[in-house]
């Protein structure tokens, strides 16, 4: 997203109709680049499925946090193994992800959303 | 075990100091954030609040009074947290002030606020607070959007939290009565423990109760984890404790707590999605959209950025003339001498300058309020994480990135709600590049100077285009600085990014009006204080020359000023006055200044302002008019616009002084430096030292100049 001020320069420096056309289309040709850590491998061979791994509208029971600091904050905010996750935004290469979870919504970053294993209970 | 027994020495002193003022029951007000706790502490104290700082650290405190049937209960807004092991400075304060007995806020009662349509985190703290020992009540807000069957578990939570439980409103003001019976009385100590400390630690645990005299074992557990400011008295007990990874014991403790209270949390309502909740997950459906989310938000920010450009100008105007034709009222009631120019020029002149920014703040503030209060702050802060990330900052550095826009003092006392370190510092160190409203009268005054007031395309105004150019010059230098400073600083680890996206609600505004109000007087009064002695320094410096040199310079015009005709005699006194201001203090300092900036094409006159400006930059403007308010005598000529009156003024060889080269100069050196002595003031504060404001002005200087430089010498 470096592109981002230029967008906001074009904005300026030309503020016409076809300006506000280049704002979406750039920010979609920075959504289609793939995302960096896609190529890493995985960490066992047991089938770890995580938050990084859903689509929007997937429904997900929290099974595991592998970050201490994401499991003291999330258990913080009330949300322990066994709770029931809808996945409901993802940001530009699903960083960051927000999750719906108990009457509240959570935003975390890709790294943590790896770290955090699920099970699918939407089939 | 060698333990360190610190403060050992010191009296017992929370016993005493508690009879002195026994009659008044000290109550504070904890909560996570979100859930309104700024709105119950109005409703329960109306106007007899006040606000300040907790002592020793500037995050707002807020402390009101208010008389339950007969009970005089002083109540104390702590800054919002979700447990009470600190993640930010604000928390810290909350953590420390129920830990600690002797300090001046800890309360005899804790009124814990929870969101009762997401009960859970508010539970827990309550467990915590039960844990400490203090007398409390849980009170479950936003009754009104939860779901109605829970209402009938209340008694039972109550039962198991061993605390009484209130449902209240704080939007319909329901359940607001029953609320204060109970506070007609002091609060119940709590029936129920939650968490015993870990058997193999008590020893440990005991020891840093003595040594800081603490009110209970569950106290002693949470400094020994989380030490804060006693650091380096707990480290040795730590390692001698075994305690590696104190953060592993806090996450057991929580699932202990978590079991102890799992027949509530398991009788809590299916999260039946309210009304407020599926509305925010259409709303978040467009607003953290991939595209539309960036999109979205681009065009609100341009909208803030027209409204204070439009809006505000309409009471900035009437400031400006009321201010002027009190001005001149003074100067027609009293005699000519001292006393009329010190007012005249001097106080109200300096006053004017300051009261002129309040429409801007207050606007911008506005928007960053309802911005808060609605909960889509935390969506910018969501969109804009992957963009800063880039910088090493995060989606949290957006809030006081934007607030820069407006004031960098507020802003950087914001920029301590970001939990990691280095986000932190580059945040501070970048904030002041960001345009704040202070520059806008700079900007404006300049760029009037060599921009047509022209239309483009039928709705963008042609100067505010070439400002917006000097906000985006601003923006992309601290990218810039924050990519540099990113190799510099090293971090441990990668910080954890975790955000609340709170539901979308009606921004409640009392809250909204508290908080324009709190933020503009603290700017009259903070920068006023920097402002107004300056002003009048200056005026005394414009005014007045060393030995007798003005009295020489009177003595020689006289004759010919009272020989000449109206037109040559005004010409006369016009190039007395000039002459004199040449001769005074400041012109003397000026032309001292004028070798160092004379490459940036400035001349003395500039070297004046510039000088004045490094305490508060606004007071260029202020300068400029003294300076040549001083240097024309003719009173007509003395109001007229401070733009007109620069494109009229000439170097020594007649060429014109301000060419475009020069303005764009001025404005780089002003969009760039860092002239504000409030915003030194606080860096020092919340990086608790020298180095990081000074490093700060000087890169900022040296970045000003160079590229001030730059642009006039290729402009030119």
């Amino acid at each position: 997203m470096r592109v981002f001020p230029l967008i906001a320069l074009q904005l300026v420096l030309s503020p016409n109709k076809k300006a506000l056309l280049w704002v979406p289309a750039l920010a979609m040709v920075a959504d289609s680049r793939p995302a960096p850590t896609d190529n890493a491998p995985p960490i066992s061979a047991v089938s770890t499925l995580t938050l990084a791994d859903l689509r929007t509208g997937d429904v997900v029971r929290l099974l595991e946090v592998q970050s201490l600091d994401a499991q003291v904050a999330l258990l913080q905010m009330g949300v322990a193994p066994g709770a029931t996750l809808t996945l409901t935004n993802r940001a530009p290469q699903g960083c960051p992800v927000a999750f719906h979870v108990h009457g509240t919504k959570i935003a975390l970053r890709r790294a943590v959303a790896q770290q955090i294993r699920v099970e699918r209970l939407n089939g | 075990m060698s333990a360190p027994a610190p403060d050992l020495a010191k009296p017992p002193a929370a016993p005493s100091t508690k009879k002195a003022d026994a009659q008044v029951y000290k109550l504070a007000l904890v909560g996570n954030p979100n859930t309104g706790k700024s709105s119950l502490f109005n409703l329960l104290t109306g106007l007899n609040q006040k606000t300040g700082n907790f002592p020793g650290i500037t995050v707002d405190r807020h402390v009101g009074s208010a008389r339950f049937g007969s009970h005089k209960v002083q109540l104390v807004d702590l800054p919002g947290t979700y447990g009470l092991y600190p993640k930010s400075v604000d928390e810290a304060v909350t953590c420390r002030i129920l830990q600690t007995p002797s300090d001046t806020d800890y309360p005899d009662g804790v009124l814990v606020l929870a969101d009762a349509t997401n009960p859970r985190p508010g539970i827990l703290l309550a467990t915590q607070v039960a844990d400490l020992g203090f007398a409390s009540i849980l009170v479950l807000n936003l009754s009104d959007l939860a779901p109605q069957a829970a209402a009938h578990q209340d008694a039972a939570l109550a039962k198991q939290l061993g605390m009484p439980v209130v449902r209240i409103s704080a939007r319909t003001g329901a359940g607001l009565d029953e609320l204060k019976r109970h506070l007609r009385q002091p609060l119940p100590l709590p029936q129920q423990r939650f968490f015993r400390v870990p058997e193999g630690l008590r020893g440990t645990v005991t020891q840093v109760r003595e040594a800081f005299q603490l009110a209970s074992d569950y106290a002693a557990y949470q400094l020994l984890l989380t030490p804060g400011p006693h650091q380096g008295q707990v480290a040795a007990l730590r390692i001698n404790t075994g305690i590696t990874e104190p953060q592993q014991l806090i996450a057991n403790e929580t699932i202990v707590r978590f079991d102890r209270i799992a027949d509530i949390f398991d009788s809590l309502p299916a999260e039946d999605l309210d009304r407020s909740a599926r509305l925010s997950a259409a709303v978040d459906h467009v607003l953290l959209h991939p595209v539309w989310g960036y999109f979205c938000l681009m065009a609100l920010l341009l909208l803030v950025f027209q409204a204070i450009f439009t809006w505000a100008a309409y009471p900035m105007d009437w400031i400006d003339a009321g201010m002027s034709q009190l001005g001149t009222s003074v100067e027609a009631t009293l005699p000519p001498g001292w006393l009329r120019d010190l007012l005249v020029n001097g106080v109200i002149a300096g006053i004017q300058g300051i009261i002129v920014f309040v429409p801007q703040i207050a606007l911008l503030f506005l928007f960053i309020s309802i911005g808060e209060e609605s909960g889509y702050m935390s969506r910018a802060v969501f969109v804009m994480d992957r963009v800063m990330r880039p910088f090493g900052l995060s989606g949290r550095s957006v809030v006081p990135l934007f607030g820069g826009f407006a004031c960098a003092v507020p802003s950087i006392l914001a920029v301590r709600t970001i939990p990691d370190r280095r986000e932190r510092l580059i945040t501070i160190l970048i904030t002041p590049l960001m345009s704040c409203s202070a520059r806008i009268p700079v900007y404006t005054v300049l760029i009037a100077i060599f921009v047509p007031a022209t239309k483009v395309l039928g709705f963008f105004d042609m100067r505010a285009l070439v400002m917006a150019c000097f906000y985006l010059l601003g923006l992309v230098v601290a990218m810039g600085v924050a990519l540099v400073l990113q190799q510099f600083l090293r971090r441990k680890q990668e910080p954890l990014f975790l955000i609340e996206l709170p539901n979308f609600r009606r921004p409640r505004w009392g809250n909204v009006g508290r908080q324009v109000y709190d933020k503009a007087s603290a700017f009259v009064w903070d920068a006023g204080r920097v402002i107004l002695p300056l002003s009048i320094v200056l005026w005394f410096l414009a005014s007045y020359a060393p030995g007798d040199v003005h009295a020489r310079l009177e003595a020689k015009y006289a004759p010919q000023i009272a020989q000449a005709d109206s037109v040559a005699a005004a010409q006369l006194e016009t190039k007395l006055a000039s002459r004199k201001l040449e001769s005074s203090y400041a012109g003397q300092a000026g032309r001292w200044f004028e070798p160092v900036i004379a490459p940036l094409g400035y001349d003395w006159k500039i070297g004046i302002a510039l000088l004045s400006s490094f305490a508060a930059r606004e007071v260029f403007v202020g300068t400029m008019n003294t300076l040549y308010a001083v240097g024309a005598a003719d009173d007509e000529a003395g109001y007229a616009t401070l733009s007109e009156r620069l494109t009229q003024e000439t170097r020594a060889d007649g060429s014109r002084l301000y060419t475009p080269a020069v303005a764009v100069s001025l404005l780089v050196f002003y969009a760039l430096a860092l002239q504000c002595m409030s915003t030194v003031a606080v860096v020092k504060r919340e990086t608790g030292g020298w180095r990081w404001p000074l490093v700060q002005l000087a890169y900022q200087t040296g970045l000003a100049y160079v590229l001030a430089m730059v642009a006039f010498q290729v402009l030119r």
